[in-house]
């Protein structure tokens, strides 16, 4: 659970420490507030936590970076810095597991994916791995994230298709 | 199963081997997160349990320990106030049974029937 939580915070924030830290308030804020609630609630309420905190992160981020481009006057677009040092990142940790041909294509599919689902809007990638990743029905999703089950649907849905048409434009068919 | 739950279990079998290869260290720092973590549970304390035996003895009655407690105070306090007026009864008739004898009987005693009884009695006797 933590290790998913860690990685859609890392989808979200690009930071390794901003989204340890992340995950690991998360953590506390649910065995302290909501410990003694049934076990069944934990993943809402977990991801609830999660998906704010990284939305609170992510907007001081922004802040920060408008801050520091406006006074250094620095190149504005700052997400485009940090994408390929994140993919030689994501090489690299994938090096020391390349025995066999078809572990490299995986850990290479892996790597397309993530980049593709770092790019969805924010609401649209919440919706898309609490729905597949985490598992979570409808109901749980729109309970987390704040809004209409109507809305979560569409987010999916969006989400689906951008990923599967950005995929597809690299010749990748899951 | 359609195109888009088809889809999205087909990236969360991709998804996943990203969990599995996830950097030792980070894996250990979110390993120990998540103990911290469970160490500060908060847990709900349904009742009270014997020590040794665990789950197979639960005294239900205890669960409700703050009736109980609340129930006990209360029997203290009935049985605390039955004994302060016995005890103020005691006292009083001591204190009218040595005025007695001391001959320094208060107006009061006067106007008691019982005592008016019990002086017409004695006196009878005493004549007799």
């Amino acid at each position: 659970m933590e290790r998913r939580a860690f990685k859609q915070a890392m989808f979200a924030i690009r930071n390794e420490e901003t989204a340890l830290d992340i995950v690991q308030d998360a953590m506390m804020r649910l065995a302290e507030k909501y410990g003694d609630r049934p076990a069944s609630e934990w993943p809402m309420l977990f991801q609830r936590i999660l998906q704010n905190a990284i939305r609170d992160s992510y907007r001081r981020s922004r802040v920060r970076s408008l801050w520091t481009t406006l006074l250094s006057s620095l190149s504005p677009n700052d997400d485009e810095e940090n994408d390929p040092l994140e993919t030689i990142a994501a090489e690299r940790e994938s090096e020391g597991l390349e025995t066999p041909h078809r572990q490299l294509e995986r850990s290479q599919l892996l790597g397309a994916i993530e980049k593709e689902i770092e790019k969805l809007p924010p609401r649209q990638r919440e919706a898309f791995l609490m729905r597949y990743w985490e598992e979570m029905n409808i109901a749980e999703t729109a309970a987390a994230m704040g809004c209409s089950e109507g809305s979560v649907k569409t987010h999916c849905s969006r989400a689906t298709h951008t990923l599967a048409a950005a995929l597809g434009a690299k010749g990748i068919k899951l | 199963m359609n195109e888009d739950t088809e889809f999205g279990y087909k990236a969360r079998q991709i998804l996943n081997q990203g969990v599995d290869t996830l950097d030792r260290k980070v894996a250990g720092r979110l390993h120990d997160a998540r103990q911290i973590a469970l160490r500060s549970q908060r847990v709900l304390v349904g009742g009270l349990r014997m020590a040794g035996i665990g789950h197979t003895v639960e005294f239900a009655f205890l669960a409700n320990a703050r009736n109980l407690l609340a129930a006990m105070a209360l029997s203290i306090g009935v049985m605390g106030t039955y004994y302060w007026n016995a005890f103020e009864q005691v006292q009083e008739n001591e204190e009218i049974d040595s005025a007695l004898l001391a001959d320094e009987l208060p107006p009061s005693a006067y106007l008691d029937r019982g005592f008016h009884a019990w002086l017409e009695r004695t006196s009878d006797s005493s004549s007799q």
